[in-house]
């Protein structure tokens, strides 16, 4: 009986030990486990600008602009406070769209205030519908 | 409760209920994922954003599902041997270990087949999809202790050790698309708020998850059972088989 | 008929994704239980003969 609650205790201390220190862990590299910025964090200058960063938003309405016989492409994404330009060549991903979250890998041009993307990716959201149940949402 | 528990951590006693049980999950689990196949791959609408690429959902997400459950499961059956010193919870969590790595393994190579024409890219290192992927070297780490100190008892406070040890990786899992920004989207089953997925989604998700769950319960009877015949045959003749 | 069939395979022309997907998991799982049952049938098959 005295054994196993002996082996009880350490358990609990050993427990208590991995956890705190995951959890410091985690609270030390907070900042990296970011994956992306919002425009307002880049325009206030939160982040190192010279990096090559991702940043994160809804693309504008009515923002997107192809260039270059559809080569290249410009176009806005916000957090709804502010909105950052970007200009990007390359293949976008289906979900690509007016209204769509996207996440832009990078880096800032400070001079033409615009974010030069090497990569745009696709974030879609936690709603999972057939597209009549859309529609009618929608209407 | 803990009389139970004495009562069925007997190995003999084990078997003469997981028999039967063994028989009704593995033909139940196969009609559940037989059927769950059919409504995920044909019967089930495609999504408004994805198209008819939401299919791969049906399988990805039960075997995440599937991935931490069976974490959960080998971390409590570890703590429960390293209090009470039962062995069957020992034998429980080792031969739960390579199902579970199928498991992880298949959530994460789905998971990357879904990324590529939904987000347009195969992987990327945000907290989900790396912790996730730490997982799954925790559960190789754990095989790799299951195989190489099979008869040794340090071999097996190793193994409860590390089980126990990843186990904190599960709430991370859980909670990484709320705690940082990622690029793999937040829950749509368990969240405030409610189910944001439609119902006939729903239909083949949770069919698949049952079809799993039933399928590892199999697996793992069957498994205890070789391991715990292999042990009797230990002790009255030298290891026959390996 | 045919037409609908090959409708079906292409899935909206994310065929490789889609079937992939389903395939190598699904193989992997049933890989382990097949493995799984011939041992038990060897193991049963020793025991009686012991």
């Amino acid at each position: 009986m005295k054994l196993k609650y002996k082996r009880f205790n350490f358990l609990i201390i050993f427990i208590l030990a991995i956890a705190s220190t995951i959890f410091f862990v985690l609270k030390a590299l907070e900042e990296k486990i970011v994956f992306f910025y919002s425009p307002t964090e880049i325009l206030n200058k939160d982040v190192k600008l010279n990096d090559t960063i991702r940043v994160g938003g809804l693309v504008v309405d009515n923002s997107i602009v192809y260039d270059n016989g559809g080569l290249e492409v410009f176009f806005a994404i916000t957090d709804e406070k502010n909105s950052l330009n970007i200009s990007y060549k390359g293949i976008l991903p289906d979900l690509f769209r007016e209204g769509q979250g996207i996440v832009a890998e990078g880096n800032i041009d400070t001079a033409k205030n615009i974010f030069l993307a090497q990569k745009v990716l696709a974030k879609h959201d936690e709603n999972y519908m057939p597209p009549e149940i859309e529609k009618m949402i929608r209407n | 409760m803990l009389r139970y528990l004495h009562k069925y951590a007997n190995p003999v006693r084990f078997l003469s209920i997981a028999r039967p049980m063994r028989k009704a999950m593995g033909l139940l689990s196969l009609f559940i994922i037989l059927v769950g196949l059919v409504f995920a791959l044909f019967f089930s609408p495609p999504d408004y954003q994805q198209k008819e690429t939401v299919r791969i959902m049906y399988i990805h997400v039960p075997a995440a599902w599937m991935s931490l459950m069976i974490y959960a499961f080998i971390s409590f059956s570890s703590i429960v041997f390293l209090v009470w010193k039962f062995p069957l919870f020992l034998i429980l969590a080792k031969e739960s270990v390579t199902v579970g790595v199928i498991f992880t393994f298949s959530a994460l190579f789905t998971g990357s087949l879904w990324g590529k024409p939904t987000w347009g890219t195969y992987w990327v290192w945000d907290a989900r999809l790396t912790s996730f992927l730490i997982l799954f070297f925790i559960y190789l780490g754990l095989k790799l202790i299951k195989e190489s100190f099979s008869h040794s008892s340090k071999g097996d406070y190793a193994f409860a050790y590390l089980a126990l040890i990843g186990g904190f990786n599960l709430p991370i899992i859980k909670f990484s698309v709320d705690w940082w920004n990622t690029l793999h989207q937040p829950a749509s089953i368990i969240r405030t708020g409610g189910v944001s997925i439609s119902n006939e989604m729903l239909i083949p998700l949770f069919l698949m998850a049952t079809g799993f769950l039933f399928l590892f319960i199999y697996i793992l009877l069957v498994s205890v059972e070789i391991n715990l015949k292999k042990r009797k045959m230990g002790y009255s003749k030298d290891k026959i088989i390996n | 008929m045919t037409e609908e069939i090959l409708k079906f395979i292409s899935m909206g022309g994310h065929s490789f994704y889609i079937w992939t997907a389903y395939f190598i998991p699904l193989t992997l799982i049933f890989s382990l239980v097949i493995t799984l049952r011939s041992k038990l049938k060897r193991i049963k098959k020793n025991e009686t003969e012991v």
